[in-house]
């Protein structure tokens, strides 16, 4: 079922490339970093792909408006993606999505830990508090007469 | 009257809070000698009175005070003797000046004993003893003396015996005051409540069946039997000498048997007319031919009856020799048998005795008896136990009167209480009791003695319950219950009560209270002893309670004898027991432990102290005793338990992932820059095409 949609879907990006054949050129060349992200992603939700595809994406968006506010034809978009500026600014736009995915991930990723060690410290406290208040018995551990 | 005295008696004693013995003693009385009774008795320890001594129990002056003041005899129980006081109110209702009037009872502690005891205070309108003790037992008083001044007394006495089916079992001459300068000149029937009845009787005068049981094991007697005394007790007033002078009890007996009472009593003495007759009716030792209450009454009303002839025992045409005795007739043989246990398995296994019945007793009802008998005991088996099975079953073969005997004791079946109560505070070997309580010994008896007066049907229910009781080990039952249930007047023999006597489930409480007071409280409250007195005398203040003083676990017995305690509090309205509350709450730390939450421990250990001092036992085990809590306790321990689990295991993982720091949450934090930027991006991408759309249609 997975490979029929997949290839169901592939089906239509080609027919969509085909019929906003200039959209998709631009497209094509704007998002290489993406795709390559996703190959090398080894996360399993693909996180590192979704985010440097999300600002190649937005990277892509102030050229392809420049794209449709003209007339849309093949020669100019190609003219844009000759432009130097274009891809510079795409995949600088992509290289801020993989700086993000690095140093936000570190960051909020220390914020976990602390927040885990804390819970740690609450749940010391809290069966600490248990066995205080009904004993040692609220373990479960069976004490042994010796 | 004797209504009003128990009335006020009641009364007085629920009003009362105080322990019986407390209020006595000594330090509350005016001196160690002055013993101070209730409120208003007064008992002289220094000034005994022997003359009014009851068989063991001594007599003392003593003194209603106040203004009703009179002069009074206090007849002090001795401690291993068993008072009559289910007999007290039946006696009450006798109205007579020719018998002892009692003007209270109870239990007082005694300073020359230092312990408590049982005393009866009677009015002291007795005089001087008819017969001193060691004097020879020959008054030589009239006839007509005696007959107008005692006997048709003791006639009027003995029916109202009857009507309220009262036994004296203390009939005779040392028991019978009246005389002044040796000279008969009124009649007054001494004390015969103080002991078991007719335990402290001289055997003289008791009947030939009678005199061979232990003392202690005669049982509650007939009326027949103090119809026989009263007829010894004509003839020791009326003869001029002692026959029996210097006899041992067993040499009394075997004159009895040999000669009949009368003739065994009166010697060379002669006796003619109304005497005669009186003294021929009452002392026939066949007690299907004894005279009753209706020939007395026809006696004393004047009229005149044939005088009965004495018993003509039959007497075997050679004799038998048995333990290097001779013996002619049956009873003869059945008074030897018990102590000589082997010489009779001799004699039932070469056939000896079956013959010497057969041929030279010539009575077909005993050879028959004695055969079954014989039989029975062998089918039960001829290992341990056979010998004393069989004199227990032979003698009854061959005396259908004789008491029930077994391994040295000796007693009719309604005695069994009391003497193994006896056997109980000297210490004695208890076994034979138990045997007899859980075998079908006693049933042989029952099913094959010859005494119309014994209620058989209510013997053999007593011996069915008592023999369920052996058979079980566990607290309220056991050969303690066995005791209490055959003789209602045991105090309770409870270890810890040694110094009190317990005769109610209310003395039980008043007196471990006094011990609290006094620091010498037992370890605990309830023991076989206190468990198996209660069940017969209020099962419903322990019967509930039982399950958990077997049980073993310490918080629930613990708590089952304060539930004990509580009740009896509560069903004798006795307000407060300070002293035992104080204890108790000093007990109850394995109580508490049955609460997991230590909240609520400590909660009802400060509730608890509180209380206390109160005195309200039946509080403090509905607060220890209360399901609500305990059940929320329990509820709350086990989701306390599965709360701990969780975290438990919360923390586990917990400690998987903190171990790599920088991995931790590394995964969480890049799905959500992911998710963020996704979002971002698709906003943006929106954001551009309205602005597209706008430039549009602009």
């Amino acid at each position: 079922m997975g490979k029929g949609r997949a290839t169901l879907l592939l089906i239509f990006i080609a027919v969509l490339s085909i019929v906003f054949l200039p959209t998709a050129v631009i497209l094509f060349v704007g998002l290489i970093p993406s795709f390559v992200a996703f190959f090398v992603d080894s996360t399993p939700k693909k996180t590192r792909a979704v985010t440097v595809g999300s600002y190649n994406v937005m990277g892509c968006v102030p050229f392809m408006l420049d794209l449709w506010e003209v007339s849309g034809d093949l020669d100019v978009a190609i003219d844009i993606l000759f432009t130097p500026l274009t891809l510079v600014v795409i995949y600088a736009a992509a290289a801020v999505g993989y700086f993000i995915y690095w140093g936000a991930g570190l960051v909020i990723s220390s914020f976990f830990y602390q927040q885990g060690q804390s819970r740690r410290s609450d749940i010391v406290k809290r069966k600490q508090e248990l066995i205080e208040r009904w004993g040692r018995d609220v373990t479960g551990v069976v004490q042994n007469d010796e | 009257m004797a209504d009003e005295v128990e009335e006020k008696k009641e009364t007085e004693e629920l009003a009362e809070e105080k322990p019986v013995s407390q209020k006595n003693r000594s330090g509350h009385g005016v001196s160690n000698s002055t013993i101070q009774f209730k409120k208003d008795f007064e008992i002289y320890a220094n000034n005994p009175v022997p003359q009014y001594d009851t068989g063991i129990c001594k007599a003392y002056s003593a003194m209603q005070t106040g203004r009703a003041s009179k002069e009074l005899v206090a007849i002090v129980v001795e401690r291993h003797l068993a008072p009559r006081i289910e007999n007290i109110s039946r006696y009450l209702k006798i109205s007579s000046p020719n018998l002892a009037q009692l003007i209270d009872y109870g239990v007082v502690f005694w300073p020359p004993a230092k312990g408590e005891r049982f005393v009866l205070l009677y009015n002291n309108n007795f005089g001087n003893v008819y017969l001193e003790t060691n004097k020879e037992a020959a008054l030589g008083w009239r006839p007509e003396d005696i007959t107008d001044i005692v006997a048709k007394p003791m006639v009027a006495i003995l029916k109202d015996f009857k009507e309220r089916a009262f036994n004296h079992g203390s009939i005779n001459p040392m028991n019978m005051y009246g005389t002044t300068s040796g000279h008969l000149k009124k009649f007054v029937l001494g004390d015969g409540l103080s002991s078991p009845c007719s335990s402290q009787q001289p055997a003289m005068y008791l009947p030939i069946e009678r005199m061979m049981a232990d003392p202690i094991g005669r049982g509650e007697g007939e009326f027949a039997d103090d119809l026989y005394a009263f007829g010894v007790s004509l003839v020791v007033m009326m003869r001029s000498h002692d026959p029996l002078k210097g006899l041992s009890d067993e040499q009394i007996l075997k004159k009895k048997i040999e000669l009949g009472t009368y003739t065994a009593l009166t010697g060379r003495d002669r006796f003619k007319g109304a005497e005669l007759e009186i003294m021929r009716g009452l002392l026939h030792d066949d007690p299907a031919q004894r005279w009753g209450l209706e020939e007395l009454m026809t006696w004393a009303d004047g009229r005149r009856l044939s005088p009965k002839q004495g018993i003509v025992r039959k007497k075997a045409s050679r004799p038998f020799v048995f333990a290097d005795n001779k013996h002619s007739t049956v009873i003869s043989l059945s008074t030897d048998i018990h102590k000589n246990p082997a010489d009779l398995k001799r004699v039932v296994d070469d056939d000896s005795l079956l013959q010497w019945v057969e041929r030279s007793v010539n009575d077909d009802l005993i050879l028959e008896r004695l055969q079954d008998i014989i039989q029975i005991v062998r089918d039960a088996g001829t290992g341990a136990g056979y010998t004393d099975r069989l004199v227990a079953g032979v003698s009854v073969a061959i005396d259908g009167n004789a008491p029930f005997k077994y391994k040295g004791i000796s007693i009719f079946p309604n005695g069994y209480g009391t003497s193994l109560a006896h056997a109980y505070i000297n210490k004695r070997d208890l076994k034979p009791y138990a045997d007899m309580a859980g075998t079908t010994i006693i049933p042989l008896w029952l099913n094959n003695h010859l005494n119309p007066n014994v209620d058989v049907a209510s013997m053999f229910s007593k011996y069915d319950q008592i023999r369920r009781y052996i058979k079980s080990s566990r607290i309220g039952e056991g050969l303690e219950r066995c005791m209490y249930s055959m003789s209602s007047d045991v105090p309770c023999l409870s270890e810890g009560l040694t110094n009190h006597l317990v005769f109610r489930p209310r003395d039980l409480l008043l007196a471990y209270e006094d011990m609290c007071e006094s620091s010498q409280a037992p370890t605990l409250l309830i023991d076989r002893h206190v468990a198996a007195f209660l069940m017969e005398k209020d099962s419903k203040v322990i019967e509930s309670c039982l399950y958990d003083v077997n049980s073993g676990n310490k918080a629930k017995v613990i708590l089952a004898n304060l539930r004990c305690m509580s009740y009896i509090q509560a069903r004798n309205n006795i307000r407060s027991v300070p002293k035992l509350s104080s204890w108790f709450a000093k007990k109850l730390d394995s109580v508490y432990e049955l609460y997991h939450d230590r909240k609520v421990r400590e909660k009802l250990k400060k509730a608890i102290n509180d209380m206390a001092g109160n005195g309200d036992l039946v509080k403090m085990e509905a607060l220890l005793d209360n399901h609500d809590i305990l059940s929320k306790d329990v509820k709350g321990f086990k989701a306390a338990k599965a709360e701990f689990h969780v975290l438990s295991r919360e923390e586990m993982e917990l400690n998987e992932l903190l171990k790599d720091k920088e991995k931790f949450g590394l995964e969480s934090a890049q799905e959500w820059i992911a998710m963020a930027s996704a979002i971002l991006s698709v906003l943006i991408v929106i954001g551009a095409l309205f602005v597209l759309l706008g430039q549009v249609f602009s």
